[in-house]
């Protein structure tokens, strides 16, 4: 049986890698912004 | 090969008992880790070394994302290499406490990990740059999982030296992905990484060579012995001098790159000749018997070296062309 402990570490975890993937749509969100404006500068 | 057990997702023999019922839960160090970020430093310098060189310009935010999708790319193939590499991975001293041998990272995380890493940069570069930088770099990807450590690193004592070309192809992508083209400079560039590549690895092979051996990795010293493979990164050596000239004769930089790369070459060269003379007959004694170390003190001072040689060649082209710019 898994006790608290684990529990509350595996939570923790997940937490974490939730936040570190919501950065990092959120910088891919970003990213494709500013790559559309430099584009459209191009032309 | 020597069968080896490793931690599967949901033996719960990783991260506790909740890894019984999840799979371990990776790290982010450990996702950083599965993305080798040192060889993708000296990854992402030689590709904007590219970029600058490159006739031509690039807007800031392109040459960003273009210097982000050559990095995450080459992280990828890290990720795929090290999920590939695990059994040997798990046999020698310098890769036994990477993510999945040690048993904080699945291997199937890591597959996914760079596949998914690996079409989302290719993709980013098509979109964002141009096609023959994303074709070129999804090429790299391809070359280093599948020609290398698929196909080449445990059937050939010259894994290294075809298998050198994938790290050599970044600052051709650098320079793809400002001019769009394959040119004389560019092919010069990758020239200059793939002849440094074999007395670099073949240095760091040498006082390793019992690891590679106990893995049963074909390395050169391991193979043909540590006399051939000494004149093998001598002839290497040798051959990398001109070709690191050749940027002053095509017009690639000037006279200041050319005095320095000379200079290097030639510290280069004599810590080649070193390896050499440390072969005598008490240092000849095969495969180290624990933890694969070896004395080989001429070889473990080259390796850092060869790092530092190519990272201030590739300085020198960009304050060549810093100087031809602001005189």
């Amino acid at each position: 049986m898994p006790n608290s402990k684990d529990n509350k570490e595996y939570h923790r975890r997940r937490r974490w890698r939730n936040y570190a993937l919501a950065a990092v749509l959120f910088g891919l969100v970003v990213m494709f912004f500013f790559i559309t404006v430099a584009r459209m500068g191009d032309q | 090969m020597t069968a080896t057990h490793y931690p599967t997702v949901g033996s719960g023999e990783v991260g506790g008992a909740n890894s019984a019922v999840h799979g371990p839960e990776v790290e982010l160090r450990d996702f950083i880790a599965l993305l080798k970020p040192r060889v993708m430093s000296l990854v992402v310098f030689t590709a904007a070394v590219g970029m600058v060189l490159a006739p031509g310009a690039l807007h800031p935010v392109l040459a960003i994302v273009a210097i982000l999708c050559i990095a995450v790319g080459a992280g990828a193939a890290g990720a795929i290499n090290m999920w590939y590499d695990r059994d040997i991975d798990a046999l020698m001293s310098r890769t036994k406490n990477r993510p999945i041998p040690a048993g904080r990272a699945a291997p199937n995380t890591a597959l996914g990990f760079g596949i998914i890493l690996s079409v989302a940069s290719v993709s980013i570069m098509a979109l964002a740059i141009n096609g023959v930088a994303a074709g070129m770099l999804a090429f790299t990807i391809f070359f280093y999982i599948v020609i290398y450590s698929m196909g080449l690193k445990r059937r050939t004592p010259h894994n290294i030296v075809i298998g050198g070309a994938a790290g050599a192809f970044p600052p051709m992508i650098g320079w793809a992905a400002v001019g769009g083209d394959i040119t004389l400079g560019s092919i010069f560039l990758f020239a200059i990484i793939f002849l440094w590549t074999p007395p670099h690895f073949w240095a760091l092979a040498l006082y390793k060579r019992g690891d590679y051996d106990k893995a049963g990795v074909p390395m050169l010293p391991v193979v043909a012995g540590r006399k051939t493979t000494a004149w093998q990164m001598l002839g290497y050596t040798v051959a990398l001098l001109p070709v690191t000239l050749a940027p002053c004769f095509i017009g690639l930089s000037g006279m200041v790159y050319g005095a320095g790369a000379l200079v290097l070459g030639l510290l280069f060269l004599a810590f080649a000749v070193s390896v050499i003379r440390d072969s005598g007959p008490h240092e000849d004694g095969g495969i180290g018997e624990s933890g694969g170390e070896i004395k080989e003190r001429n070889a473990r001072r080259m390796f850092p070296f060869s790092i530092l040689y190519l990272f201030l060649i590739f300085v020198l082209l960009l304050v060549d062309q810093s100087l031809w710019v602001a005189f």
